[in-house]
């Protein structure tokens, strides 16, 4: 009956960038090529089943909302795709498949449609994602996080030489291991000889890729550096383990330049973008040195994704002329 | 209503209406009351003899403050004791009940009385595996965690809220049983 | 009698007090993990619903309208009170799980809101045929919560009784959120969001099968 018609109302000057959803989600897509490759290269099938299982669950899902919704079917945008990979590069690479579309189900259907659809999600979708499952199979989730001295079905199923050291550094909690003094064990962090989920291993592959989307002007250069800033200091002050440890353990790298950058769940001021990033950055530290979770990257950018309008509210310039209220 | 002026029928009402309920509740108090006691006491009583396997018969026994069971084989031979005691673990208290041998000075039996932990990780301290780790145990030994203790994989602190929780069972047990009775 | 009918089906679901009017939401999000507590939860808060009812309605005239709340609180309380002796004696496994939750429907405002709303002004007939309504509306709501979270969360529906069914097979593994307060919140949102939109039809399974041409109707609405 009323085909769409997209009429946008706004004041001047107006100026089309060229940019599409589908140009900046393929472009986020191939940046995380070299992390995907890298988890490819350390967990081989099991992250390509992963991959695939939460891409394809996401893809889905989407389709079945945006027909259910009554509104036009987009996968081809690529944002569910995104999702579903970004989704796939936070769980381990034991869990099982089933447990992995459970969650980019999730994402897409309570993450992203429930609010609205693309835009008008408060939440990250493939973080919503990650949580649902993380509380929901707390024992299978925290499988890529084997405390010393209990039998661990990761080094019987992994090949690689070098993760059964390097298990330890990524437990946070028991902080009982003195590896991450040693200069091997950060090196191995960094180019992701450490156990942990997919996307959590390889900080070279994630910073590499997040470099590429910082050169293309899609991510800004202020919430990875407020984030990964913050955490920085706030471990040199008060971590036992030390800067570098902080800033290549965990999902810290994923988080800083490809979930917390979201474009939907961000702040769109610069004032604001830097708070967004610090804010991450104190919540991370806080679970991490103080919390019983050994992991804070996905509850931080979590609750930071709540402040976002707020911080919105209070650092959009003024218009021009406008009257502060009860100045 | 005038200010500052109380009409004596406010007080009439509010006052019949107080009684009524006092009178109907002290019915209902009197009536239940019994009742609940007795399921309070076997739910001690089971929890006693979970910890005590071997015991048949319990006997209540108050020694100042401590309030614990003894049990008793069907021969009437002293098994060991049973006693609370409470250690904090990640979300709240965890509520354990210890049976002991105090001959042998050793663990006879663990039962997670009560508990708030988080379910599919701490939740994990009721499991036999973690429990039966306790079993048998020395009151010499350290009962320190990861050395002398297997840690429940992500939950600390609940491992660490039994482990105080038995410690401290111990200790209370040790305190009446020390000077010899 | 049809009026008292209407009193009595408005509380079912055109004015159901969990899904519609979202009324006393302590006890729907914090004791509904099993289908279990949440029927027992309903039936307590029943009691107690229509016990207040029918004496705050007969008493309408005595109470001076200045101390009518505190009456109410105290008539409330004493409700709660026996079936909080009543559900120890009788009931000593589900009231252990429920714990501080009984007590606490003294502070159920569905209670209070029903008796100063309705009860108080309303002849004794009509204030037990809204408490029935209401209480039959929040029993279900909370059951069915219970029911949603328990099989989803457990497997099974009415766990910690005799009639213990399990619903999932072996091959299930249960999703502890369910059973946690997050999915409190999420199986409440997402089933008030289905209720909604199955009403304005904003959801249509119908869809997912026909062609997908734009929901007009719903379309004209929005703008």
């Amino acid at each position: 009956m009323k085909n769409k018609v997209d009429l946008t109302v706004s004041s001047g000057p107006h100026m089309t960038s060229g940019e599409s959803i589908e140009r900046i989600m393929y472009t986020v897509i191939l940046a995380l090529v070299p992390a995907m490759l890298a988890s490819i290269y350390y967990f081989d099938t099991m992250a390509v089943g992963l991959i695939v299982a939460c891409s394809l669950g996401a893809i889905g899902t989407e389709f079945i909302s945006q027909k259910l919704r009554g509104v036009p079917v987009t996968i081809g945008d690529g944002s569910a795709l995104l999702t579903g990979i970004l989704l796939a590069l936070t769980l381990p690479p034991t869990l099982p498949i089933w447990m992995a579309v459970l969650g980019s189900i999730v994402a897409i259907a309570l993450g992203k449609h429930v609010f609205g659809g693309l835009g008008y999600n408060i939440f990250n979708p493939a973080l919503v994602g990650r949580a649902f499952v993380g509380v929901a199979y707390t024992e299978a989730i925290t499988n890529m996080v084997p405390p010393v001295g209990m039998p661990v079905i990761l080094t019987e199923i992994l090949p690689m030489d070098g993760i059964r050291e390097s298990l330890g550094v990524v437990d946070i909690v028991s902080s009982a291991t003195p590896l991450a003094e040693e200069g091997i064990g950060i090196m191995n962090m960094f180019v992701g000889r450490t156990g942990g989920s997919l996307g959590e291993t390889s900080a070279l592959a994630l910073i590499l890729g997040g470099l590429y989307l910082l050169y293309k002007g899609y991510i800004d250069w202020r919430i990875p550096v407020g984030y990964l800033g913050s955490v920085a200091v706030l471990t040199t002050l008060l971590g036992s383990q030390g800067p570098l440890f902080h800033l290549f353990a965990g999902g810290l790298m994923l988080g800083a330049f490809f979930m917390a950058t979201d474009m939907v769940t961000s702040p769109v001021t610069k004032k604001g973008r830097w708070i967004f990033g610090i804010g991450c950055g104190i919540i991370l530290v806080i679970i991490r040195l103080y919390g019983n979770y050994a992991e804070g990257v996905l509850f931080s950018i979590l609750l930071m994704n709540m402040f976002v309008p707020i911080i919105d509210k209070y650092t959009l310039p003024r218009v021009f002329g406008e009257v502060r209220a009860n100045g | 209503m005038a200010k500052g002026k109380i009409e004596p029928r406010l007080v009439i009402v509010l006052t019949i209406i107080v009684m009524c309920s006092a009178v109907l509740l002290s019915f209902v108090h009197q009536w239940t009351e019994p009742i609940i006691a007795e399921h309070a006491a076997s739910a001690d009583a089971e929890a006693v003899l979970a910890v005590l396997p071997e015991a048949e018969e319990t006997e209540f026994v108050s020694a100042g403050d401590l309030i614990y069971y003894k049990g008793f084989d069907g021969a009437g031979n002293l098994i060991g004791i049973a006693l609370q005691d409470e250690g904090r673990g990640y979300e709240g208290g965890i509520r354990v009940m210890v049976g002991l041998d105090m001959e042998d000075e050793k663990v006879l039996g663990i039962d997670i009385l009560e508990h708030s932990e988080t379910p599919g990780l701490g939740s994990r301290i009721t499991e036999e595996d973690f429990l039966d780790q306790f079993v048998g145990k020395s009151f010499s030994d350290s009962f320190e965690l990861q050395n002398d203790i297997d840690v429940i994989s992500g939950a600390t602190a609940s491992s660490r809220g039994v482990t105080e929780a038995i410690k401290g069972a111990i200790d209370k047990a040790l305190e009446v049983y020390g000077g010899g009775e | 009698m049809l009026k008292l009918f209407k009193d009595f089906a408005k509380g079912l679901w055109k004015e159901n007090p969990v899904f519609v009017m979202l009324l006393g939401m302590c006890p729907v999000l914090a004791v509904t993990n099993t289908a279990t507590t949440g029927l027992f939860m309903g039936v307590a808060t029943s009691f107690v619903l229509i016990g207040a009812g029918i004496v705050n309605s007969l008493l309408k005239n005595l109470i001076p309208a200045e101390v009518r709340i505190p009456s109410f609180i105290v008539i409330i309380a004493t409700f709660v009170t026996i079936v909080d002796y009543t559900s120890r004696a009788f009931f000593p496994d589900i009231a252990a799980s429920l714990a501080l939750f009984i007590p606490l429907i003294i502070v159920n405002c569905l209670i209070l809101g029903r008796s100063e709303s309705f009860a108080s002004k309303m002849p004794v007939s009509r204030a037990i045929a809204d408490a029935v309504g209401m209480g039959v509306g929040f029993t279900w709501a909370l059951t069915f919560l219970g029911a949603i979270r328990e099989i989803l969360g457990f497997g099974t529906l009415f766990r910690g009784t005799e009639f213990t069914l399990q619903v999932m097979g072996e091959w299930f593994e249960p999703l502890s959120i369910m059973t946690l307060p997050p999915g409190a919140f999420l199986t409440l949102g997402v089933v008030i969001g289905v209720f909604r939109a199955v009403e304005n039809k904003s959801l249509s399974l119908t869809r997912l099968f026909g062609n997908s041409s734009l929901n007009t109707a719903k379309e004209e609405k929005s703008i």
